[in-house]
């Protein structure tokens, strides 16, 4: 990377409210804090300044707070009016390059075993934070200390910057340090702002889970050392699967010889691929059992027939050859099911375009992607597709793209208030759209020229059509059209059914 | 007089076999080979039963019960005779009487269509 970490990180929000209080959020949600002010002390316990207070203020601070001297570590007093016995105190000094930068008081209900040591994680990074703000009131821009941050993380961002997950890197106060390439790409496609999100709110908003569980399993995170592991679907264009990963990530400190907690990296794992593959096996179980149902019903009762004294001679022979050929036809899906299970996707990437899909999905969600241009073109578009129907062999996305193309050349030739019709049959093993307008057409002869001549100067949306063609082929299935005038353009789509 | 029976099923080979099999227990059965085929029967048939199974091309049980509960007159028992799965199976249908699930013993069949035609 190029740049520093000065120049990236946004230094003027040191000095902001919000960044403050998003420090005090996550103390108090993640350390059950009740009281708590942090105190600006550059210039001496006597010139103190409060940046920002919760249930408390300077003015609570009593006498005994300004005859300390020396401050090395963590004082258990009661520094805080009123005095309560109900609760514990504690004043924990915040250094940075060997200077005290700041003071944090604090009253906890109970302080238990854990408390100072995770308390520590934070204000070792809250003493840097403080000299920022103070370089920035200063200076109007901040200067790198020793054993800064960008030093601890400077190995962590550059692997994080290439690598193909998308992460983000947050301080330990969960304010975003660095959304790398990845996270950036899926953060426009997908409408996120993680970079003016803090690490709860990513959390909330991509997971969807309620505030209060989001800020229990950060405090365990904090707390007891555990990840967070959601699996997640995001909407943009398609349909995205993730596994979410937010995990502490530490940092050896040979000062204190121990390893501290820097900050949160979150992590989003693409495995829309993965549960593509398993939703496509899932489909075919699910055809599967619905066959063989249907199947065991005429096996069942051809056999019932067999033995049935009733039954005359001819019945007995029709019985037969219904219970041979159901047989036969079921060694032959079985066979047919076997192969395409085995086939490994992994192994080929074309071999996900050759899986068999589910025959509606792609055309609904098309359809739903289309519906606001439609209804800006007072279009309505009416489609008739029955309960069952095979699986297709196509690519899912571009199944997707290829309709898409259909529909945006449909609108664009349709006549106001009427509809476009999708229709849906199988034939045979073949599972065949039709795609209708009510438009102004054009010859049907100059049509085909539109789709098949290529040295002829054509609209884009032809162009997609004709790549539309191309893709079809590949699947082994046909995308014809014909436009007449004064009555518009009508397109079949024949792709191969499976079962 | 023999109580007519309209089986709607796009399975040739399944009609055939349970055609034989309610007619062997004394009842008349007719056929349809989807819903559109169903309606188009009804205009010259009134059965006092519909066997339906409910996933078919062309026109689906669903599809063909609604019309015969919203579009019609006709007050007909209908069996609706399925391949989905049981779980779900346990919406209810509207305009069905009973629901079979496949696959079934045919004599079984016959005990539900003995309870319903009484």
């Amino acid at each position: 990377m190029n740049t520093t970490f000065a120049d990236r990180i946004n230094s003027e929000q040191f000095i902001t409210d919000n960044y403050w209080s998003q420090v005090v959020v996550t103390l108090q949600s993640m350390l059950g804090i009740e009281r708590l002010i942090i105190l600006d002390c550059e210039l001496g316990l006597n010139h103190i300044k409060e940046i920002i207070a919760l249930n408390c203020c300077l003015d609570d601070i009593n006498e005994q707070f300004y005859q300390q001297n020396l401050i090395q570590d963590i004082v258990h007093f009661k520094f805080l009016k009123p005095i309560s016995p109900l609760e514990e105190q504690l004043l924990i000094p915040l250094f940075f390059d060997d200077k005290l930068q700041g003071i944090l008081l604090l009253s906890v209900l109970q302080l238990n075993d854990n408390f100072i040591p995770t308390i520590r994680h934070f204000t070792n990074q809250l003493g840097e934070i403080l000299y920022y703000r103070q370089q920035f009131l200063k200076h109007k821009k901040i200067e790198i200390g020793k054993n800064s941050l960008e030093r601890r993380l400077s190995l962590l961002e550059n692997i994080t910057d290439y690598s193909e997950t998308a992460t983000i890197l947050y301080d330990i106060f969960g304010m975003a340090m660095q959304v790398n390439q990845s996270m950036r790409a899926l953060a426009q496609i997908f409408g996120l702002k993680p970079q003016t999100m803090s690490a709860l709110d990513f959390f909330v908003i991509v997971s969807k889970t309620d505030i209060d569980t989001a800020k229990q399993n950060f405090c365990d995170m904090f707390l007891k050392q555990t990840k967070i592991v959601h699996q997640i679907k995001l909407f943009g264009v398609v349909e995205r699967y993730f596994i979410l990963d937010i995990q502490i990530f530490p940092y050896f400190d040979k000062k204190l010889k121990s390893d501290m907690q820097q900050g949160i990296l979150c992590q989003l794992i693409d495995v829309t691929k993965i549960k593509l593959q398993s939703t496509l096996k899932e489909q075919i179980a699910e055809r599967l059992i619905f066959q063989f149902r249907n199947d065991m019903q005429s096996i069942l009762s051809s056999s019932q027939l067999l033995i049935d004294p009733n039954t005359n001679e001819e019945e007995k022979h029709t019985a037969t050859s219904i219970l041979q050929n159901k047989i036969n036809s079921h060694i032959k899906i079985l066979n047919k099911v076997e192969q395409q299970l085995n086939i490994q996707m992994d192994d080929n990437p074309t071999n996900i375009i050759t899986y068999p899909i589910d025959a509606k999905e792609s055309i609904l969600d098309a359809m739903e992607n289309t519906s606001l241009e439609a209804v800006k073109c007072q279009i309505r578009l009416v489609a008739n597709l029955p309960d069952l129907v095979s699986l297709i062999f196509a690519s899912r996305t571009e199944l997707y793209w290829v309709v898409g193309s259909i529909f945006a050349l449909l609108l664009k030739d349709a006549v106001p208030e009427t509809d476009i019709v999708i229709d849906m049959v199988e034939r045979e093993h073949w599972v065949i759209y039709t795609f209708k307008n009510t438009g102004f057409g054009i010859p049907n002869e100059r049509f085909q020229q539109y789709l098949a001549n290529k040295e002829l100067e054509i609209a884009e949306q032809f162009h997609d059509i004709r790549k539309a063609i191309s893709i079809v082929k590949i699947w082994d299935g046909t995308l014809t059209a014909e436009s007449q005038v004064g009555i518009g353009i009508s397109f079949e789509l024949c792709l191969r059914g499976f079962i | 007089m023999k109580k007519k029976i309209l089986m709607i099923d796009d399975d040739n080979e399944l009609r055939i076999l349970v055609s034989i099999y309610i007619r062997s227990a004394g009842y008349e059965m007719f056929q349809a080979v989807n819903g559109q085929d169903g309606k188009e029967k009804l205009k010259t048939l009134t059965p006092d039963l519909i066997i339906l199974d409910m996933m078919m091309p062309v026109l689906d049980g669903i599809g063909f019960l609604r019309w015969l509960t919203q579009e019609t007159k006709l007050n007909i028992p209908v069996l609706a005779f399925t391949s989905m799965n049981r779980n779900e199976g346990n919406v209810e249908i509207i305009g069905v009487t009973e629901i079979v699930f496949k696959p079934i013993e045919l004599d079984k069949l016959i005990k539900q269509i003995d309870k319903i035609l009484g």
